[in-house]
């Protein structure tokens, strides 16, 4: 990419899809840390998150870069929004960065863009698809948002406030996910842990 | 509240929001031919009433399973309703749609065959496939709302994976 000294085009679109990048970005280095607390199919999930979202990030790029923007580079670290030291820790932090990415996606989804819309649509599905398997809640719309603005997952000047833990029991260690096999995305992933049923969470609009 | 600052985001981006005329710069003086918006919520809606009441026949058909598809249920009730408050005041006699595009053929008669889970899981897939194509020519708000439809339909795919019997 070329340096661009001139103004680079800050189209909604653009501005969209670098807050996505952003959100992907902190996606990629919080499922780093959360690879490195887990083991077994934990971490197998763990392995197809990230590269879940390095492919997204680096699609996001590209976006930018056809539409004469310049994609933001990852901040060197990102403050998590809590110390992740046991397993359960970092299956609360991957629910949290899916939660926050299907939201940077719903905003991508009112672009004018159909292109974008269709993108977004897509990755809102898989984002809210990956969080229920590390954490079988169900809200009614993912990605309108439960956790207050401020609280964020992974990095960008997260106030947490209240612990910054939304409303998915956080005291639960989550336990169905550490047994349930490795099956990260797609709808077709059935996964056949029997102990937990969905849980009916309370809807999201609220 | 905060999916209402979420859809407002998008109206302050500049942006029209179905049903909202206050910024429109003109206001329609003709009788103008049906607002696209609102006939492809109408079809929407139509849709998602399909979805409700193929829950209710999976209920009626499998009462072992009706305590586990009544949250499922309930969401398709929340979508409903928040589809059905994106249509304009005036619309609220808008005559039943024919079928959206991509949509099947007008569901069989309640009591015509049982509804399994798998059917329910079908019926889910579709219903989140079909959303992206729905949202290229729908306005800022209701896209917004489909995707995330789109994306509870989705989980709901994989949820039933585990309600099957």
């Amino acid at each position: 990419m070329t340096e661009s000294a001139t103004a680079p085009a800050r189209t909604p679109a653009v501005d969209a899809l670098g807050r996505a990048l952003s959100a992907e970005h902190a996606a990629v280095y919080a499922y780093g840390v959360i690879g490195g607390k887990t083991s077994g199919p934990l971490r197998r999930r763990a392995t197809a998150g990230f590269d879940a979202h390095r492919a997204r990030r680096d699609q996001l790029r590209t976006l930018i870069t056809q539409r004469g923007g310049t994609p933001t580079e990852p901040d060197p670290t990102y403050r998590l929004p809590f110390e992740v030291r046991k397993p359960a820790d970092a299956v609360r932090l991957a629910v949290l960065v899916e939660q926050r990415l299907t939201t940077a996606y719903l905003e991508l989804a009112a672009d004018r863009d159909p292109a974008l819309r269709r993108i977004a649509a897509l990755a809102a599905q898989e984002c809210a698809t990956r969080a229920y398997g590390w954490q079988p809640e169900i809200g009614a719309f993912p990605g309108m948002n439960r956790d207050g603005a401020g609280s964020d997952a992974t990095g960008s000047a997260g106030t947490g406030s209240g612990g910054a833990a939304p409303s998915a029991g956080a005291e639960s260690p989550a336990p169905d996910a550490s047994d349930a096999p490795d099956s990260p995305d797609g709808p077709d992933a059935a996964e056949p842990a029997e102990s937990a049923d969905a849980q009916p969470s309370s809807a999201d609009g609220q | 509240m905060t999916r209402r600052a979420l859809l407002g985001s998008a109206a302050a981006a500049g942006l029209a929001v179905a049903g909202c005329s206050s910024s429109s710069p003109e206001p329609a003086a003709t009788p103008a031919p049906p607002d696209p918006q609102t006939v492809l919520l109408t079809a929407l809606i139509a849709d998602k009433e399909r979805l409700v009441s193929l829950y209710g026949r999976a209920v009626a058909a499998l009462p072992g399973r009706a305590a586990a598809l009544e949250p499922f249920r309930q969401r398709h009730t929340a979508h409903l309703e928040a589809l059905r408050a994106l249509l304009p005041p005036r619309s609220g006699t808008v005559p039943a749609s024919p079928a959206p595009p991509g949509s099947p053929p007008a569901s069989p008669s309640p009591s015509a065959s049982a509804v399994s889970v798998g059917d329910l899981r079908n019926a889910e897939r579709r219903a989140a496939s079909a959303r992206p194509a729905q949202m290229a020519t729908a306005s800022p708000a209701l896209s917004q709302l489909l995707a995330s439809i789109g994306a509870c339909e989705a989980v709901h795919v994989v949820a039933l994976g585990r309600v099957r019997d």
